[in-house]
């Protein structure tokens, strides 16, 4: 009896969840996983059919992403034990966690491996001759490029700096994140779980590169909002798969900007970014893995322009960047008539061909052009200015 | 297909035993058909365009043995031998030789563009085991075609062992037992092998890898040690953890393989060690090689001679690569002292120092068996033997994901050892039923942990933000 009872259970078990999975209504996305679920009709009777059965049982397991994540948060409890053991015998300055992310030690700040210049110079060196490229062929615009100080190359900020100074055209105006010289400064500005500018270190960025531009009228933060409701959970906790107890608070700035015209990738719109439907409270808040930093200041675009009707008669600015300067585009466009934002990244996939950068700055009468980003901004090639 | 995946577990496995036990069981000539098909499906699946060389072997395997008579016999064994070796030499080893005689006699010849067929060398040792015992008359030529290719393909051996016998199975093919005991007592070996390899090995290989993979000049000694432990909990849990898999699942379906593994890491010798490792291989490398040549009964240099062979061949069976062959000859050289004298004085000495002793060298062999750079090999050894430091912050820099092995690698060593199967045996032996019951009950959990694990392996967020 008990054999059979054994037997039963276990054929329960295997038949269970496979018409489980294959009878209820799929799921199209993961939000944890921020990827798009394997579904019935990618199945195909061809070679790759037992990789896609498995990975559309894995994706669409019942409670699959709620397993998953109670995985992870295991796991990282584990990991978090030997963290702690490293920790206290002051072993290491930044605790391994896995996936090439750290602890720094005696916080909850999660960062990135330190990066030898030494081993990225190579890549350095492409992308700014890219940029002094650009410059020989357009020595009456004003170019500026602006490093963003991260945890990646924070033990390395003066070498980067010397480096990125010494290769770039004298001509080209250039800086370095000036708030950020150590640890306790990175802590301000940046966020605990996410690679990118907290609400201070996007301000700051911001009035850094303002300062190097000299811009007139620095627009001033006129308030600030917490969303109390919001757990962000940022890239390097949603890498980590750590949904646990630390987390970042949503909190912004808030500024007074004059009326913008929006279009992204050549079609208006009413708005970068969705703050309004967070102050409106249609954004559904306490969903784990949700990326509430592009839902709120928007996220990356091939092309953004953002027309200012009152400073018509201002300079046009080219800025060249990636997700650092999404929270800080409508500032530094609150200076100019036209501001063209570009995601070199996404360029080719959504318009077709490739970008032309000189046919772009005489067409669009650009004026200046800036550069924002920092260590993954610089060793990329995907960054290079054609 | 592998047994520790989700397209195996939910779809494969039930289809399979829905459509075997739909069959009344005296009509077990369908059900070997049905067997068959499956088997077949499940090769196929992992390697369509192997599945002709498959049908081949079976084909012409069969023919051989079917058609020996005492006229015919030596020759068609010796063809029979030159086919299944031939396939094996092509796909295996045909592209080693090339890089060989490349690097003696700075030839030139450009390497073959071919990928070595899943489970060759288990299945052609397997067939090869067959055609040998018709032709020494051990056993009767299988007259059904059916039978003797689920034999060959038999889905829960096929690909990674244990190498059966013919013998163990031949009654089995027309006659075999359907009893619910047996079905779980199947699972339960079933659910036990596939923790192994899923919870262990699979978590302990992140220890080794990241120790292996580094560069060999940067790795401290204690690094070392503590990395071939690691891979030596990675292979057995991984091995042993698929035979238990492939014994149970065989027993499900009404067949009794025998055992491959017998707690290998208790051994007090080399010798030992052998006899509790990969048990189906150096049985049938004792029976078709080592008696054949004469054994141990013969002179003293024949007797090496036939050891040398022996564990040669051993090593190039796991792979076509020179540490693979150094690993056999290393085990070769510590089995022929052991013989000479060194068990004579391990039987006298207290059994822990015979244990470390075993365990030191099986370690050193697994650092050969794993690194396939020669040059690596002995820089790790020299790196032993110098005590070089280790540079444990680097280590941990780089390979953060290795603190999450820990619990895995306490397990192993807990499990290692049959000390928890006997505990739990003697609970069962003092609480009767209640602990059969107990027992079954962790099984399921146990098993419900592991699709937990298995599902998470598939945790793959896509991070575009990095730039």
């Amino acid at each position: 009896m008990r054999d059979k009872i054994f037997v039963l259970i276990i054929f329960i078990i295997i038949i269970a969840i496979p018409v489980s999975i294959f009878f209820r209504k799929e799921k199209n996305i993961s939000v944890t996983e921020n990827r798009v679920l394997l579904a019935k009709q990618d199945i195909k009777i061809d070679r790759y059919i037992n990789d896609k059965l498995n990975t559309y049982l894995q994706d669409q397991f019942i409670f699959g992403e709620t397993l998953k994540n109670i995985y992870n948060n295991e796991k990282n409890k584990i990991i978090g034990i030997s963290m702690n053991f490293i920790e206290k015998n002051n072993i290491m300055k930044k605790i391994p966690m896995g996936k090439g992310l750290f602890r720094l030690a005696n916080s909850d700040y999660i960062v990135y491996k330190d990066a030898k210049l030494e081993d990225y110079k190579n890549q350095y060196l492409i992308n700014l001759n890219s940029i002094n490229n650009l410059y020989e062929k357009h020595k009456d615009k004003d170019f500026f490029v602006y490093n963003i100080v991260s945890d990646d190359i924070l033990e390395y900020k003066d070498e980067y700096e010397r480096f990125i100074r010494e290769k770039l055209d004298e001509n080209i105006m250039f800086k370095s994140s000036s708030q950020i010289n150590n640890w306790e400064d990175y802590k301000k500005s940046f966020y605990k779980t996410d690679h990118h500018w907290s609400k201070d270190g996007q301000y700051a960025g911001y009035v850094d590169i303002a300062n190097m531009m000299e811009i007139e009228n620095i627009v001033l933060v006129s308030g600030e909002k917490t969303f109390d409701k919001i757990r962000f959970y940022g890239s390097k906790a949603r890498e980590l798969g750590n949904f646990g107890d630390v987390y970042d608070s949503l909190v912004v700035n808030e500024y007074d900007y004059p009326d913008m015209l929006i279009e992204i990738n050549r079609k208006e719109v009413a708005d970068y970014g969705d703050a309004r439907a967070f102050y409106e409270g249609k954004i559904p808040q306490g969903e784990i893995g949700e990326n509430y930093y592009a839902d709120f200041y928007g996220t990356d675009y091939a092309l953004i322009k953002i027309t200012v009707e009152e400073n018509k008669g201002k300079e046009n600015i080219l800025i060249f960047s990636n997700s650092y300067s999404n929270p800080i585009n409508k500032l530094i466009a609150s200076s100019f008539y036209n501001t063209y934002i570009i995601d070199l990244r996404h360029w080719e996939t959504q318009f077709g061909e490739k970008f032309d950068a000189d046919e772009f700055i005489e067409s669009q009468n650009i004026n200046r052009v800036l550069i924002i980003g920092g260590f993954n901004y610089f060793k990329h090639e995907k960054s290079l200015i054609k | 297909m592998v047994f520790s995946s989700f397209s195996f577990l939910f779809i494969f496995l039930p289809i399979t035993l829905i459509l075997y036990y739909i069959i009344p069981k005296k009509y077990i000539k369908a059900k070997n058909i049905v067997l068959l098909i499956m088997s077949l499906l499940f090769y196929t699946i992992g390697e369509v365009k192997y599945f002709g060389i498959m049908i081949l072997s079976i084909i012409v395997n069969y023919l051989f043995s079917i058609k020996m008579n005492d006229k015919n016999r030596k020759i068609l064994l010796i063809i029979s031998l030159i086919f299944n070796l031939g396939l094996l030499g092509i796909f295996k080893y045909l592209n080693f030789l090339i890089l060989t005689l490349n690097n003696i006699l700075r030839t030139n010849i450009t390497t073959l563009n071919i990928t070595l067929p899943i489970g060759i060398s288990f299945y052609t040792f397997q067939i090869m085991s067959y055609v040998i015992d018709v032709f020494l008359k051990k056993v009767k030529p299988q007259k059904s075609i059916i039978n003797v290719a689920t034999y060959i393909s038999l889905f829960p051996q096929l690909i990674a062992g244990p190498i059966v016998n013919y013998k163990t199975v031949e009654n089995e093919l027309t006659n075999r037992e359907q009893k619910v005991e047996k079905i779980a007592s199947g699972f339960r070996r079933f659910i036990i092998g596939l923790a192994k390899k899923v919870i262990i090995a699979n978590n302990v290989a992140i220890l080794a890898d990241a120790v292996f993979n580094s560069n060999p000049l940067e790795l401290g000694a204690g690094l070392i040690w503590i990395g071939a432990i690691a891979y030596a909990f990675q292979i057995y849990f991984d091995f042993s953890g698929y035979s238990d898999m492939a014994i149970g699942l065989g027993r499900i379906f009404g067949f009794n393989f025998l055992e491959n593994f017998n707690y290998p890491y208790i051994a007090t010798s080399i010798t030992d060690f052998w006899r509790r490792w990969h048990i189906s291989l150096s049985s049938w490398f004792r029976e078709y090689v080592y008696i054949p040549l004469g054994g141990n009964r013969c002179s003293k240099i024949k007797w090496f001679r036939n050891i040398f062979i022996v564990w040669i061949l051993t090593g190039f069976w796991h792979g076509a690569n020179w540490n693979f062959i150094i690993w056999g000859l290393y085990f070769a050289v510590i089995l022929i002292m052991e013989k000479m004298f060194l068990l004579k004085i391990l039987n006298k000495i207290p059994k822990i120092f015979s244990h470390i002793y075993s365990i030191f060298l099986i370690l050193i062999g697994w650092i050969i068996f794993r690194v396939e750079d020669i040059n690596a090999i002995l820089q790790l050894l020299i790196n032993l033997v110098t005590f070089k430091k280790t540079n444990l912050s680097t280590f941990l820099a780089d390979n953060g994901d290795v603190l999450y092995v820990v619990p895995f690698f306490i397990l192993g060593i807990i499990c290692f050892s049959p000390l928890l199967k006997n505990f739990f045996k003697y609970i069962v032996e003092k609480t009767n039923t209640i602990g059969l019951y107990i027992r079954d009950i962790m099984l399921v959990t146990i098993f419900i942990v592991t699709i937990i694990f298995l599902l998470a392996a598939s945790y793959n967020p896509f991070i575009y933000f990095r730039f």
